[in-house]
Order: structure tokens, then sequence, then C-alpha cells
């Protein structure tokens, strides 16, 4: 059967990965070409933010430290290179929040603290990543990236169609 | 042993629960951590350090470190006796490495709770696969259409195990979810605990779930 998945292949990793310094640099590259991005490429650069990839059996981010940022795949199933800049993206913004002074309340602080601000920092972080996928995904030379797709991919589907229609609004 | 192939619903073992550190012991743990090369960074203050046993390892413990200081919490598996820590990276390399130190013990009670520890923690070129026990606990099974789901619990064929004793393999037969689709297929565990297919056919396409079956929260958001 043509559609059936390569289950004899579940383990062989078919995908040659670029090194990780190449995907880091070659995701920075595109993150500039958009305004938003640029301000977070910016922002890595003068404030010397240490970018790693690990490797974890899901796709996720992480700030350990206000100038630390990790991102993660599976080895076996790596994101799309047009996941991987929105990823990254997301957590830039999430590293410039908190070397601005915005942080996660302490673990101890009140609930409605932590939904207050935490909820917050998410609204923005992901309306940022709507704001570059949106801007990445109106240059023909990333045509085949297909960021908008991607983003709903990464669950962002609501959030990408209300930040459309406010900037419809907005327009 | 059973040869004949049994239905093995009902004989799963529960998995045991997770058994949190205190806070020295938990220390303790990233000291150790912190002291490899390329080692993820956790913070002390924030971190929590749990263990649980594994029914087919001597030594080793699946650990997990929950990092509660981020939204989401971020966490990360190893596996240890204590002193080594090997993360788990979504690859088999962790699992046949620790397999291999610890001579993994394999038998008709044990092989189902591994391949679920190992379909969770390693990822196909295709993605995620899930072995399906009952179809209508199916995670995200109501994410499908009214006419998708009723396909799947008509596609599904219950979980078979048994042990081959001319090959040295358990055979584990069933339903499972990888790449979009429901395959039924034969999966053999060596007694090293390495796996290989066979016997697939293809049952359904088109099954696209909105998230990882293993994941708590939406892919990386």
């Amino acid at each position: 059967m043509s559609n059936a998945p390569r289950l004899q292949d579940f383990l062989t990793n078919t995908q040659t990965l670029p090194p990780d310094d190449v995907m880091i640099e070659k995701a920075l590259d595109i993150l500039n070409h958009s305004a938003h991005g640029q301000q977070l490429a910016d922002f890595v650069s003068v404030n010397q933010i240490s970018i790693r990839i690990m490797a974890t059996p899901q796709p996720t981010t992480y700030l350990p430290e206000g100038k630390l940022v990790y991102i993660g795949f599976s080895r076996n199933h790596p994101v799309s290179p047009a996941r991987f800049v929105l990823m990254m993206a997301g957590i830039l913004r999430e590293a410039q929040q908190e070397l601005a002074g915005i942080k996660h309340p302490h673990l101890h602080a009140p609930m409605q603290e932590h939904m207050k601000v935490s909820m917050a920092k998410h609204e923005d972080k992901v309306w940022y990543m709507c704001t570059v996928a949106c801007e990445l995904n109106d240059m023909e030379v990333f045509g085949e990236y297909k960021f908008l797709d991607e983003l709903k991919k990464m669950g962002h589907e609501e959030s990408l169609a209300l930040y459309l229609k406010q900037e419809r609004k907005n327009a | 042993m059973n040869n004949q192939g049994t239905p093995a619903t009902t004989r799963f073992s529960m998995q045991p629960s997770w058994t949190r550190l205190n806070r020295e012991q938990s220390h303790q743990v990233l000291d150790k951590l912190s002291g490899h090369k390329d080692a993820v960074v956790f913070s002390k203050e924030a971190t929590e350090v749990s263990w649980r046993s594994l029914p087919f390892y001597n030594n080793y413990r699946l650990y997990r470190l929950i990092n509660y200081a981020t939204m989401p919490t971020f966490s990360m598996m190893y596996l240890s006796n204590g002193d080594e820590f090997l993360s788990i990276d979504g690859t088999a390399n962790p699992i046949y490495t620790i397999n291999e130190k610890d001579g993994i013990r394999l038998n008709e009670m044990n092989v189902i709770p591994y391949l679920d520890f190992f379909f969770t923690n390693v990822q196909g070129s295709e993605g995620d696969i899930f072995l399906i026990k009952d179809p209508r606990k199916m995670p995200m099974l109501d994410s499908l259409s009214e006419g998708q789901q009723q396909s799947v619990i008509s596609s599904f064929k219950p979980l078979k195990v048994s042990y081959d004793a001319t090959q040295h393999v358990h055979r584990v037969s069933g339903t499972i979810y990888y790449g979009g689709g429901l395959i039924s297929a034969t999966i053999l565990v060596s007694a090293e605990g390495k796996l290989a297919f066979q016997e697939q056919n293809l049952l359904l396409t088109g099954i696209h779930f909105p998230y990882s079956p293993y994941s708590q929260h939406w892919l990386e958001g």
C-alpha cells in the first residue's frame, strides 16, 4: 500500500541534520528577514544569548536562565525548519521578557498572580510567534516553509485566527 | 510460557508510582548531572526530582526532573543506576544501551510495559507510535469524526502476547497507531529488548491527532 507508514523503518534514522550551530545560525538568519524576528536576532547578539539544541522525545523549548535557551526535538523525527524558526522565536521572546524583568511569579506566589503574569507572558509570546510567522509567510522566498501551517500544527490555530482578526481590524 | 498467543488486555501490570526525592537527594542528582558535558541546566530551587522502578530492569530506574519555574513546566527523563545518568532523547540508543548494561529481563508480564515505555520515549521517522490496548480509551479519540471513531473501533485487533522459544523472542500482535494510520502488526521483541516488526497490515489511514498521544499539553508552544 503506497500510503502505508513505513513501520519497518521505525527506528531507521534516514535524515541527516546539519550541525547544531549551522541550524541555529540559519534560523537566526531567517528571523532576520522579518521586522520582529530581526529584533529577536539583535537581542541574541547584543545580550550574548546562548542557544542550544537538546535531544528530547517531543519538540520543546526551555529557558532555564535569562541568557540560555534550549530547543529540543528527537533526532529520529526532527522538527521542520519552519517549526524550528518559530520555536526559536517563541523562546527568545520569553528570554526577552525575563531580561526585561517580566518573570514568572515565585513558586509559592498566589495562584491569581501565576494566572495573571504567566498567562500574560504566554499571550505575548504566542502573539510574537504569530507576528513573525505572518511576516515570514508573506515573503516569496520562504513560500515553501508554510509558516502559518506550521504554527497551526504547533497547536496555535485558534490564536492565529484571533491574531489575524485583530490585525484586519487594525488595518 | 504461553505459546498460544493469549489476549493480553487484562495482564498489564500497573506502573509503579513516582517517588519524590528530598531536597538533599535531589541536589545530589542535579550535582551529578551538572558534571556532564552538554548537560541540560536545571535550577536547584525549582526542580523536583523523582524516580520510579521499571519492571524489566534490575539496577536502573527512570528518573524524572521537572522544573516548575517555567510555563508549561519543563521535564526530562533519565535512566540511571544512581551513578550514571543517560538522558531519554527520543531515540532507541539510551534504552538499548541500558538493556545491555543492566541485562534486561523480559517476560510475558512485562513485555507490554516495556513496549509502552519504549514507544513513550522513542519516536519513529514518522513520529509517535502508539500501541492501542482499548480503542475506546485511546487518547484523543474524541478529536476524530464520528465516522473515524467507529472505523478505529471496528478495525481494532486486540493485543496478544506469546513467546517463541526457538527464536527467544516475544511476539506481540495487535493494533498500532503510527504515521497517521492504524496498522495491525506483530512486534518481535528480542531477549535484548530490540524491536522488529512483522506481518504489517494497514487498517485505516487519515487518522491525525492534534497533538502527540504522549504529550500532556500541546506540542511546543
